[in-house]
């Protein structure tokens, strides 16, 4: 068991030492963690011009709400294209000749790079909570653990999600357009282009499972799931996982069986 | 502890593209297909200290037997065990134990691309599990052998195909593989970086009694390296032997080598009637063996010959008229 964590916390290790090979693409990260951030900030002002709530968000919540879903919720470990890539041009042959599992090979080699950026996001959060202060709601102690905690959970829920579109490819000539279309779906469903429940129909949305990504968890940020019960929705979103690992394994199993290895690789 | 494998079929099918815009247009409604039968029944076991050469032209099934053997493809029907296992299964204890080497790209290449090598020796320490003490013992054997010390500071990215072959090899056999499945080790490499990996795999075998199935199309890695010889054409097994025995079966012909004296000779021989091939100012002919002594007794006549001999083809001439079109 501990030799098996070992093998993925040492290719953690690997992915970690090659995102800080390129210094350059490193540093830009710090414009990437500011610039939205700020731009999300004049957007809603002027959309709240005149205006003192939408829906029952604040200008300030509102702020908060996609300052903290753009900088910790949004960006999560990713399955990339690049499994859906590596089945299309043979290089997923290198992977399953080798003693690991695939999910979790892919999971902890993108977790690194999730770390990496969360180290700049809150940097980012730093110095945007300076300029924003009077824009910016502040959580009490409990909820800001509870909402990273369900951030990390949404986290592998997300992933799982991802990993099985990418494992489509098994089945599909070219993923690109539905690993695109995916990327989008996931984008609007997850609450990180407009809060779930400013949506019609909004019940729908908070029944699947995408809130977990970034809604739910900037809710708790937001202290806006007082009324809700969190084991019963830590229990749902468990349950979530494992049906959605399930699936990923029986598609895995099944893609494998497709494969055709192509190439000499 | 062997390979075993019967009657073992491979069927996949494939998109077939028809020309142009139109062709485009209707494969994007109803796209066709058609099936390929890429292994049709081949049997053939290979046991601890064999080395199996598997030859044969491109598109022979070489390859997709290789990717059966090693759990990347799921066979259509036959049995295959490798060291008691089902490959396909992935059992964890099966991984550890297999190791393939694929010519054009490699595991450590992929993962750690950008940094060291010696970064990704220790990836790949914990990835099979090796102890310290095991690991490096046999790291320090094989930076040596191989001669890699001077580069395992170096993004692997920068290095030379041939360099990055031999760190590819270490990483393939660090944690003592039993069955090796090399296919086409020494693609694309100069010939001193070929006869170093030969070596490196010769020794390797010996020293650990493994089972090594080599796939290459520089007979000189199967001519070296292997104990017995399959050769595979058309998904089928035409010749399981010795290589010498591959040479006696299909070779009816003799080779004579000879040399010219003078140069006005070397503008008449191009008149001949007969295929000549030259390397280094060497003449060689491939003759029925009936005929050997008839066109010897005809080239002594014509031309001024300071050397002459006759020898058994080597494999690569002999395959090469096996598998030429008819």
């Amino acid at each position: 068991m501990f030799s098996n964590l070992r093998k993925y916390l040492s290719l953690s290790r690997v992915s970690l030492l090659l995102s800080l090979q390129y210094k350059m693409n490193t540093f830009f990260l710090l414009g990437v963690v500011i610039v939205p951030p700020v731009a999300y900030f004049f957007l809603w002002n002027s959309i709240y011009h005149q205006k003192e709530i939408i829906g029952n968000y604040k200008l300030s919540e509102m702020i908060t709400y996609y300052i903290i879903v753009y900088l910790f919720f949004e960006t999560k470990p990713h399955a990339w294209w690049d499994i859906g890539h590596s089945i299309k041009d043979g290089r997923f042959s290198l992977y399953i000749t080798k003693p690991m599992n695939h999910f979790l090979f892919y999971f902890f080699y993108s977790y690194s790079f999730t770390i990496l950026w969360w180290i700049f996001a809150i940097f980012g959060a730093f110095f945007l909570f300076i300029i924003f202060k009077n824009y910016f709601v502040l959580p009490k102690i409990l909820p800001f653990f509870l909402s990273f905690f369900f951030s990390f959970l949404g986290g592998i829920l997300g992933f799982t999600i991802e990993y099985i579109f990418n494992l489509f490819a098994f089945w599909i000539e070219k993923p690109f357009g539905l690993l695109r279309f995916y990327d989008l779906l996931i984008y609007f469903l997850s609450g990180s282009i407009i809060p779930l429940d400013l949506l019609p129909f909004k019940n729908f949305f908070l029944f699947l499972p995408f809130k977990y990504l970034s809604f739910f968890p900037v809710s708790i940020f937001l202290g806006k799931a007082q009324n809700i019960n969190l084991f019963n929705e830590f229990l749902n979103l468990i349950l979530w996982i494992c049906f959605f690992i399930i699936i990923s394994q029986i598609v895995f199993y099944f893609g494998r069986k497709t494969y055709s290895a192509p190439g000499s690789l | 502890m062997s390979v075993i494998v019967k009657n073992l079929h491979k069927i996949y099918r494939r998109p077939i593209k028809e020309k142009g815009l139109k062709g485009s247009i209707k494969e994007f409604f109803k796209r066709k297909y058609e099936k390929v039968h890429a292994l049709k029944g081949i049997s053939f076991e290979v046991t601890r200290g064999e080395i199996l050469g598997f030859v044969g032209p491109n598109g022979a099934g070489k390859t997709t037997c290789m990717k059966i053997l090693s759990g990347v493809l799921h066979k259509t029907d036959g049995y295959v065990s490798v060291l008691g296992f089902d490959p396909f299964k992935r059992e964890k204890e099966f991984l550890k134990k297999i190791s393939f080497v694929m010519g054009l790209e490699g595991f450590l290449e992929e993962v750690v691309w950008d940094i060291s090598a010696r970064d990704g020796f220790l990836f790949i320490k914990d990835l099979y599990e090796i102890n310290d003490k095991e690991f490096k013992k046999n790291f320090n054997e094989m930076i040596e052998i191989l001669d890699v010390k001077d580069i395992l500071d170096v993004p692997v990215r920068k290095l030379s195909k041939g360099q990055k072959m031999r760190l590819e090899l270490i990483a393939s056999l660090i944690y003592n593989p039993i069955c090796l499945f090399l296919d086409e080790p020494t693609l694309g490499l100069d010939i001193i970086s070929q006869k170093n990996i030969r070596d490196f795999i010769k020794y390797y075998v010996e020293k650990n009694n493994a089972i090594c199935i080599l796939t290459s199309h520089y007979m000189k890695d199967v001519e070296e390296l292997a104990n017995r010889l399959i050769i595979i054409n058309k998904g089928e097994i035409i010749y399981e032997g010795s290589p010498d025995g591959a040479i006696e079966k299909f070779s009816g012909k003799k080779i004579i080598k000879f040399t010219l004296k003078n140069d006005k000779d070397k503008e008449r021989i191009k008149n001949e009637n007969f295929e000549v091939m030259t390397d280094e100012g060497i003449y060689k002919v491939l003759v029925n063996k009936e005929d050997v002594l008839e066109f010897s007794k005809n080239l002594l006549n014509k031309f001024e010959i300071s050397d002459l001999t006759i020898e058994e083809p080597e494999l690569e001439e002999v395959l090469r008229d096996v598998f030429k079109p008819s």
